[in-house]
């Protein structure tokens, strides 16, 4: 079972564009239930002390969100 | 100071045998490791001798072990989105067997828009994937914008849309050497490991007009497969294709990083 950072909208909006360590971007998303998250590892890896808050969100399961795809 | 000045010489000389890919990637990627710099000379020498170098706008090799090395594009290593240098976004594992995206929010942009860079009868992909795994991912190109132009390895069966109808097959694992071309008004095929394993004779509809996407083609399936390699070229034959999986597979050999 893959495990995601649930987030706020608003924090969501502050990561998007970001970086969280060299050449690597935040890439915020929402899941099946329309949460905001991101994943464990831009949390583990994030160099900012301005993003410690991840360290505080609370941990879910990851559902991915289905959309319609082109098969 | 007999031993400095040799030094000097024996690596002035060394810089200068580097085919000019090669040595502009050290100069921008700072690549020390002898063995990743032979790897890389002796691609470039092979795709030269097989003509190969022209059709080919984009190879990410991987190669380095961090996101920094691994961002740049081979074919021409400039740290700017026109030379199509990646960006990626989410969660990577980057080391010196590849990159590998986490398969929940990981992806990378290539800035490469096949309707500025290619041409709509015309096009290819390929990717060396280290993972075996039946997943619900797409895995390159661009499935958002009709028409199509992607490689889906989606639940264990390869599907591409290559500005036209789709086309799969079963991957037969999904570790191995991927690829899918149109090269021609009506010819186009997927092949795995240089052979075709389905293929169709249909006109293209028109061509992708978006960036090309590593790791995903829909920016919501995106794929946990680690990559040793990702080209994006001008359509090639399959015997071109058959060419191109082979120098790959002796360059991630002499890395020690092949399937």
């Amino acid at each position: 079972m893959k495990q995601v950072i649930k987030i706020t909208e608003e924090q969501a909006n502050k990561l998007k564009g970001k970086l969280f360590a060299k050449d690597s971007y935040f890439n915020p998303i929402q899941d099946n239930d329309n949460n905001w998250i991101i994943s464990i590892e831009e949390m583990e890896k994030c160099e900012f002390e301005e993003f410690d808050f991840l360290k505080e969100c609370e941990i879910i399961e990851y559902k991915p969100k289905i959309t319609p795809l082109f098969i | 100071m007999i031993t400095a000045v040799h030094g000097i010489i024996q690596s002035q000389q060394q810089s200068s045998a580097y085919l000019p890919l090669t040595t502009a990637w050290i100069a921008e990627t700072g690549e020390s490791d002898v063995t990743i710099i032979d790897a890389l000379n002796t691609l470039e020498q092979s795709m030269i001798n097989n003509s190969l170098t022209s059709k080919i706008k984009a190879f990410y090799p991987f190669v380095g072990g961090n996101a920094t090395k691994h961002k740049y594009n081979f074919m021409n290593a400039v740290d700017s989105d026109t030379a199509f240098r990646l960006t990626f976004n989410g969660g990577w594992t980057h080391s010196s067997t590849g990159a590998k995206p986490n398969g929940t929010n990981g992806w990378a942009d290539t800035y490469l828009n096949p309707t500025i860079i290619l041409s709509q009868d015309s096009v290819y992909m390929g990717m060396y994937s280290r993972t075996n795994i039946s997943e619900l991912s797409t895995d390159m190109g661009n499935n958002v914008i009709n028409p199509v132009f992607d490689l889906e390895l989606y639940l264990g069966v390869f599907y591409s849309y290559i500005n036209g109808p789709l086309v799969f097959a079963g991957a037969g694992g999904t570790n191995g050497y991927f690829s899918t071309s149109r090269y021609g008004a009506t010819d186009s095929y997927i092949a795995k490991d240089g052979s075709s394993i389905a293929s169709t004779v249909s006109p293209s509809t028109g061509c992708v007009n978006g960036n090309i996407m590593l790791a995903t083609s829909t920016v919501t399936y995106f794929s946990s497969k680690e990559l040793a390699g990702s080209i994006i070229s001008e359509g090639l034959t399959n015997a071109e294709d058959l060419i191109l999986y082979n120098l790959l597979q002796t360059f991630n050999t002499s890395l020690n990083r092949q399937v």
